[in-house]
């Protein structure tokens, strides 16, 4: 049985795409990639009558390169082993402490990999548009646009991998000379263009 | 100091490299240098829950810290493992 889905009061009588993709699916899941109406989503700066419409983080296909290299790091002392097995100077103990090194080193690597992707949100509300971005221990961005800003939402789909798991980048169009927000590998890109669409044809409605 | 002639005029005395020692510096170089990355990892991740608060970022928050927990122990460990190696 499909539990009934959040929709907040102002967009409830509003006939929009989005909102009725919303009531017709089932319960998201927590740490899914995309989500409409997330419950429990704040950020920093958010307005008390704001509502947050949409949260979308990469796909996790977009989180299998890193994860792949940490694997490589990890079996690196092998290639050590078979280097230093043949020689006089092997040692045993120090063959450990590469061991200890290499998994360390792959084990910070792979949570850095589950930070950056948690931690690297685009968050659509019914005012702005918030993109957080996190690569490593040492950066992080945070950028917001104004609906009213807005001039343009382009999707696009290039290569098999992004037909095969729905994949895409989002491009979003500012006015002026302001940075221009490229969100990569976001899963369902056109359902985003969607509801970006929708929200800004509600603005200028004046509907939100 | 007379024996010593003797012994480089035969090729006995071995005044070589130890190849071993010098690889274990990098290591521990390493291993320092992933800790205090683990170390920055968990100021960056206690920055970023004041920034966006989502579900998940108690979980997130905690394997921020269990991974500086474990890289703290295995420094500790394969410092020790590599010098006495």
């Amino acid at each position: 049985m499909k539990k009934k889905r959040y929709i907040p009061k102002k967009f409830s009588k509003a006939n929009k795409s989005f909102i009725n993709r919303v009531i017709s699916q089932g319960d998201r899941s927590p740490l899914t990639g995309f989500s409409i109406f997330p419950k429990k989503v704040n950020f920093y700066g958010k307005d008390p009558d704001e509502e947050v419409v949409l949260i979308a983080r990469k796909h996790w296909i977009a989180m299998f390169p890193s994860v792949c290299l940490s694997i490589l790091v990890a079996l690196l002392p092998f290639i050590y082993m078979l280097i230093t097995l043949q020689m006089e100077s092997f040692s045993f103990i120090l063959y450990i402490g590469v061991w200890i090194v290499a998994l360390t080193l792959a084990l910070n690597m792979l949570v850095t990999t589950a930070l950056r992707w948690h931690y690297t949100i685009a968050i659509v509300t019914d005012q702005r548009i918030v993109s957080i971005r996190m690569d490593n221990a040492f950066y992080h961005s945070y950028s917001e646009a104004q609906l009213e800003k807005i001039e343009d939402v382009t999707h696009t789909n290039i290569g098999l991998l992004s037909s095969i798991f729905d994949y895409g980048d989002v491009q979003i169009d500012t006015a002026g000379h302001d940075i221009d927000f490229i969100l990569t590998k976001i899963p369902r890109p056109r359902e985003l263009q969607d509801v970006i669409n929708d929200l800004l044809e509600m603005k200028q409605k004046g509907e939100i | 100091m007379n024996k010593i002639y003797p012994e480089i005029i035969s090729g006995e005395l071995q005044l070589g490299i130890n190849w071993v020692n010098i690889f274990k510096i990098p290591l521990v170089i390493v291993l320092v240098g992933v800790l205090l990355y683990s170390f920055l990892l968990v100021l960056k991740v206690k920055i970023l829950v004041d920034t966006v608060d989502s579900e998940g970022n108690k979980r997130m928050l905690l394997l921020a810290y269990l991974n500086l927990l474990v890289t703290l122990s295995t420094t500790i460990i394969g410092t020790l493992i590599i010098l006495l190696g």
